[in-house]
């Protein structure tokens, strides 16, 4: 009897044995070797700062999963600010999903990498051209030292949205150049109407919209460039800070801009209160599905230069990115890399671009070949055709984040000026320089 | 344990999350010329003595008065009821109520011919600390209320009677029969409140984040900016030691000066 019991027992652990190998990774599916992947995106319907592309993904999904049935995808969808925060703690705990689409880039990229969090794509990236599909620039943003760790998702521009009512009514037109830009904000602030809607309540709208954006049109790429690249500091980008104080002096924005979040500021727009919003292109969107009918309808037109001996300048960023964590199996790896690939294939690049709202890093996209609503093409054309100069919160390290933000808001809130505020930035930038922390894609 | 592993956390240097290096006290060195570090601290201190202040005076007198009216259960339950809203719902609706633009509170004082006093409630660096304080008092009077009434049931109604008889006031009443009866029970709030308030988190994290700038930033909010964002898990470890020790000091304080008294 007690032997038939041990039998038994030893039996029983076996097969526990044998189902918990089993249950990660790779097994035996009944049309052939079935791999699982866990994946974390942030494809969610909408929302404030959200993608609103998640139907577009959802539908490019059923696709790979229509052509690729033995592979099992375990997903978690977050918001964006979420999987900013959850990837880093899931990173450092070893409990890293294979596969996830993220942000930010640069310096926080750089970070993961050189902790031998992420798989080094570069191979696969020569071996399936994505050097030559791909915007260099967004490519640049996760390349560490000359190795790549992500593949660029979209490419995002700062742009300035205006209410085609409202400017109907008070028969305005869209500026051409930054002295027409004030002289229409000037008339609208003797109107009913905020001129600008703006919310720094969550801390980023000021520093990394308005400021970054009136630091590319004020000083080009080439400055920017620059400050990661060569001996330019933060406080040499005082008078774009300063333009946008002034821009607070003036009354061109709502009071308490400290105390309006991003999604009460969107609602000033959509709600017909205010007359324009200085935003990106990751809003539009959301902007669309907020708006009230008969009291906003979208118009754009990019940031005008405040230097006009520059060229046409815009400031981009990669929204987010793909990365792979270099604890995934081979298998895990080498799929998901087919994965993300197909993303971006052109019948992939339609869906994106009609359906999602989102513009594809591809390099080259003609779109007048797509079914886009005016607005949206006009978005992508006016943006291809200029310089791009690089937003700060993708690129720079946590630290200099923390003061792009918080010190922001006092800057914001005048408590300090822009000096001072420039001069912390500096402060944590050459802190994070001596801790090898800063972002550079070069080898 | 995780006391012992914070410490221990303390005294490394983290590049990340996954590298470090041992640098013994460095961590505490550091926090001594870290401005933000001094002024959460003395925020957290501020909201402390604001707390033993206010929400407990307000709470003693709402006591005092409830028990001698009809209605006391449907009053004191009333009072409780914001203890009962978790602190992160509360804070968004406050969030709400302090909206310069769409918010109750402006638009209240606008239709009342007030608008002269409609303010940025937590935009304004001067008052925004206060603006979250009023909410932190929302959410906790309450409490004091339910305490004090309960501890007012203990007290001796013979006391009273004779004070009466000998031609005392109500405010000598409450001076000198009601409060030095309510002392354990004052004591203990006070413990904590101190306690609480050192270790608060949600509210402020919900309704500014610290902000605008560090105007509302206490120790809880910069040890999750420093530990989670910026993965200084050593240096927010030794914030969050000092801040330990400090709640601990408080504490033994204020149970020494009860047992002198």
């Amino acid at each position: 009897m007690k032997k038939a019991r041990s039998i038994v027992l030893l039996v029983l652990l076996g097969c526990l044995v044998l189902f918990r190998l089993s249950a990660g990774g790779e097994q035996e599916g009944a049309g052939g070797k079935a791999v699982t992947i866990s994946m974390w995106h942030q494809f969610t319907t909408g929302g404030a700062g959200g993608t609103a592309a998640g139907p577009a993904f959802d539908k490019i999904f059923a696709k790979w999963q229509a052509k690729n049935p033995n592979v099992k995808f375990e997903t978690t969808i977050l918001g964006p600010m979420e999987i900013r925060d959850q990837m880093r703690l899931a990173l450092a705990a070893n409990k890293a999903p294979d596969l996830f689409y993220t942000w930010p880039e640069g310096g926080v990229v750089a970070g993961y990498a050189a902790d031998g969090l992420l798989y080094d794509m570069t191979a696969d990236a020569k071996r399936l051209g994505w050097f030559k599909k791909f915007n260099p620039t967004a490519l640049d943003t996760v390349t560490q030292k000359g190795k790549l760790y992500g593949l660029p998702s979209e490419l995002e521009y700062p742009v300035i949205y205006y209410n085609t009512l409202i400017f109907g009514k008070l028969g305005l037109k869209e500026p051409a150049t930054y002295k027409e830009f004030l002289a229409l904000l000037d008339k609208l602030k003797t109107t009913e109407y905020i001129p600008v809607t703006v919310g720094n309540g969550d801390k980023w709208q000021l520093p990394t919209v308005i400021f970054d954006g009136m630091r590319a049109v004020t000083y080009g790429k080439a400055k920017v460039d620059d400050l990661y690249f060569g001996s330019t500091k933060w406080v040499e980008f005082e008078d774009a800070a300063n333009e946008a104080i002034r821009w607070i002096d003036q009354g061109y924005f709502p009071d308490g801009i400290n105390g309006i979040s991003y999604t009460d500021a969107n609602k000033l727009l959509t709600s017909g209160k205010a007359a324009i919003s200085c935003d990106g292109t990751w809003i539009t969107q959301d902007l669309l599905l907020g708006a009230e009918k008969g009291v906003f309808e979208m118009g754009v037109f990019p940031w005008p230069n405040i230097n006009e001996k520059l060229p046409p300048t815009a400031l981009t960023g990669a929204g987010s990115h793909w990365s792979i964590s270099s604890k995934a199996s081979d298998q895990v790896k080498k799929i998901s890399i087919q994965f993300i690939d197909f993303l971006y294939q052109p019948d992939a690049v339609k869906i994106w671009l009609e359906e999602g709202a989102l513009n594809p890093a591809n390099v080259g996209i003609d779109y007048n070949a797509y079914n886009l609503a005016p607005y949206i093409k006009k978005i992508y054309q006016m943006s291809a055709n200029r310089e791009y100069a690089q937003y700060t919160h993708t690129l720079v390290p946590e630290n200099v984040v923390n003061v792009f933000y918080n010190d922001g808001q006092s800057w914001v809130g005048k408590d300090i000026d822009s000096k001072e505020w420039l001069r912390r930035m500096d402060v944590e930038w050459e802190k994070a320089r001596a801790e090898g922390k800063l972002w550079n894609p070069r080898p | 344990v995780p006391g012992l592993q914070t410490f221990f956390y303390s005294l490394f240097y983290y590049r990340s999350f996954v590298t470090r290096r041992f640098i013994g006290l460095g961590n505490y060195l550091s926090l001594f010329t870290d401005r933000v570090f001094r002024l959460s601290l003395w925020h957290n201190l501020l909201w402390s003595a604001l707390t033993v202040v206010i929400p407990l005076s307000i709470g003693l007198v709402l006591a005092v008065l409830v028990t001698k009216v009809r209605g006391r259960v449907a009053l004191s339950a009333m009072y409780f009821l914001p203890v009962t809203v978790p602190l992160v719902v509360g804070g968004v609706v406050w969030k709400w109520i302090y909206n310069p633009i769409f918010g109750l509170l402006n638009y209240t004082l606008k239709a009342i011919g007030l608008g002269k006093l409609a303010l940025n409630w937590l935009a304004d660096t001067d008052i925004a600390f206060y603006a979250l304080f009023v909410t932190g008092t929302w959410t906790y009077f309450g409490f004091c209320v339910l305490i004090f009434m309960n501890a007012l049931q203990s007290v001796d109604e013979n006391l009273y009677e004779a004070a009466k008889i000998d031609g005392a006031t109500e405010l000598q009443l409450f001076f000198h029969i009601t409060i030095p009866s309510l002392r354990t029970t004052i004591n203990f709030l006070i413990i904590w409140s101190t306690i609480g308030a050192m270790k608060f988190f949600d509210l402020v994290y919900v309704m500014t984040r610290g902000g605008p700038g560090h105007a509302t930033e206490i120790v809880g909010t910069y040890i999750f900016e420093l530990a989670f964002r910026q993965q200084k898990v050593g240096y927010a470890s030794s914030a969050a030691m000092v801040l330990l020790a400090i709640i601990l000091l408080l504490t033994y304080l204020t149970v020494r000066t009860r047992e002198q008294q």
